[in-house]
């Protein structure tokens, strides 16, 4: 893949102007009202805490105290209509806060239990890629600009800072840096993560008010929903950033998207098909689709974003004098001329038909019937088998 | 004009050393291995004729880089 002489180019262009540059025309999160700054420590057996709401100074605490600082700041879920946003810096503070969580889930001060609750509430969402629940600056931004450094000097924090010009090192300047990297319009699909996190909100204030315990490992039907709604996150971020032209040019590179030109045959004479088919002779070999990818497509380049596309299967995929030429079977509305060029790729998936699956695949999880949901493997049941049974199993065994 | 080291030097300051343009350049000879490219002639690179892969991607990027100001500020939002 070339993509990292992509990403190279990148870099040195920015190093040269000596500013960030964009890698998505759109935002990845954005701002808060409600949004917290943390950063969080563990030593031995004590978590240090330090929280900032924004246009506030840094308050630290330790332990309990610390809880309660959360709680004071609105990171609670006693009393709180709206989920508080976390902003760090530091991928280890969500383990020293989860530690600490627990540590105090079941405190008998309700401020302190509820902030131990929304850290809980934060550890799950921070699973789900693309959540507005928890923003990992360092991560965000990496996703959002490239900077004029080698990609490890990306990962810490201290080299953002430094290229988005904040001065401010507190827990405090996580929101200024919030700021800067929140620009331009949500990417689309995020938006439905975004929903996602609501309703888990819902769920967890309605748990709450239920005297459920969060600390609680979960039974087999829940972390098997668990693993579900994140790969369905993980599906649809991936989906929402190739909805962004910046991130398509680059996907080019990746093999996520493909360049090409069309080739159209008309239906046979005679034929009651109406829709013509399709194969585009792409630009490149390396190409990620295969038979039976689901594809849109558009005349024009990855930067264009028409309304008009074309939605097909991937009937064939080969390679014809060293050119690799897809092809995509019938294609009805907004079909391409013949010689047009086209760009293609993966069809995003419908968060109605993901949500949708999560509910039927709820639903058998929790059935009374499924050992599944139940953690009990189910014993042998003996009983009478009617004749007729026993001849036809007779008969499928003699077949075979 | 490419990246040559006085102009690297300057990019970052005192407080980039570990992070700032030297980095960047040894990284850039590491993932340029093999393809007769020096990052220092990057503008060249960019504005020939070449068509080779690595060519085509460093091209790809520098000017995805270099609209990338011109397209956030403009219809995509």
């Amino acid at each position: 893949m070339s993509v990292e002489w992509f990403d190279l180019a990148q870099r040195l262009y920015a190093a040269e102007k000596m500013q960030p540059v964009p890698r998505l025309a759109h935002a990845t999160f954005k701002p808060s009202t409600t949004a917290v700054a943390v950063r969080a420590a563990t030593r031995g057996t004590t978590a240090l805490v330090s929280v900032a709401r924004d246009g506030r100074t840094e308050e630290s605490a330790h332990d309990t105290e610390a809880l309660a600082l959360l709680a004071r700041n609105g990171a609670t879920t006693m009393g709180t209509a709206e989920p508080a946003m976390l902003l760090t810096d530091d991928a280890g503070t969500i383990p020293s806060l989860l530690a600490l969580a627990r540590a105090h889930a079941h405190h008998p001060d309700p401020d302190i239990a509820g902030a131990a609750a929304m850290i809980g509430w934060w550890a799950d969402r921070a699973d789900h890629p693309g959540t507005s629940a928890v923003i990992d600056l360092v991560a965000a931004s990496s996703s959002h600009l490239v900077l004029g450094t080698a990609p490890d000097a990306e990962r810490a924090a201290r080299t953002w800072r430094y290229w988005l010009g904040i001065t401010d090192e507190s827990v405090a300047g996580l929101h200024e840096w919030a700021a800067c990297i929140a620009t331009g319009p949500l990417l689309p699909l995020l938006d439905s993560i975004h929903d996602d996190d609501r309703y888990s909100w819902d769920r967890t204030l309605s748990a709450a008010t239920a005297g459920h315990d969060w600390s609680r490992p979960d039974n087999s039907a829940s972390a098997a929903m668990g693993l579900r709604t994140r790969c369905d996150a993980a599906d649809l971020k991936a989906a929402a950033l190739l909805s962004d032209p910046l991130w398509r040019v680059r996907a080019l590179h990746t093999g996520r998207v493909a360049q090409g030109i069309a080739s159209v045959a008309a239906p046979p004479t005679g034929s009651r098909r109406r829709n013509v088919s399709v194969s585009v002779t792409c630009d490149r070999l390396d190409s990620r689709m295969r038979v039976d990818s689901a594809v849109t497509g558009w005349v024009g380049s990855p930067l264009d974003q028409p309304f008009e596309r074309f939605c097909a299967d991937v009937t064939s995929a080969q390679v014809v004098n060293g050119k690799l030429t897809l092809g995509l079977g019938s294609v009805g509305a907004h079909a391409p001329n013949d010689g047009d060029q086209v760009t293609l790729m993966p069809q995003p998936p419908s968060p109605a038909t993901m949500r949708a699956g999560r509910a039927r695949y709820w639903n058998l999880y929790r059935a009374r019937r499924s050992w599944l949901s139940t953690g009990q493997a189910p014993s042998a049941v003996r009983r009478e088998v009617p004749l007729d049974v026993l001849i036809a199993g007779a008969e499928d065994a003699r077949d075979h | 004009m490419g990246i040559d080291g006085a102009r690297a030097s300057r990019i970052g300051g005192h407080a980039m050393n570990e992070t700032g343009p030297g980095e960047l350049l040894k990284y850039a000879d590491r993932v340029l291995t093999g393809t007769g490219i020096a990052a220092a002639d990057i503008r060249a690179v960019v504005a020939s004729a070449a068509a080779d892969a690595a060519t085509t991607a460093l091209r790809a990027g520098w000017n995805c880089a270099s609209n990338a100001a011109i397209l956030v500020d403009g219809d995509a939002r």
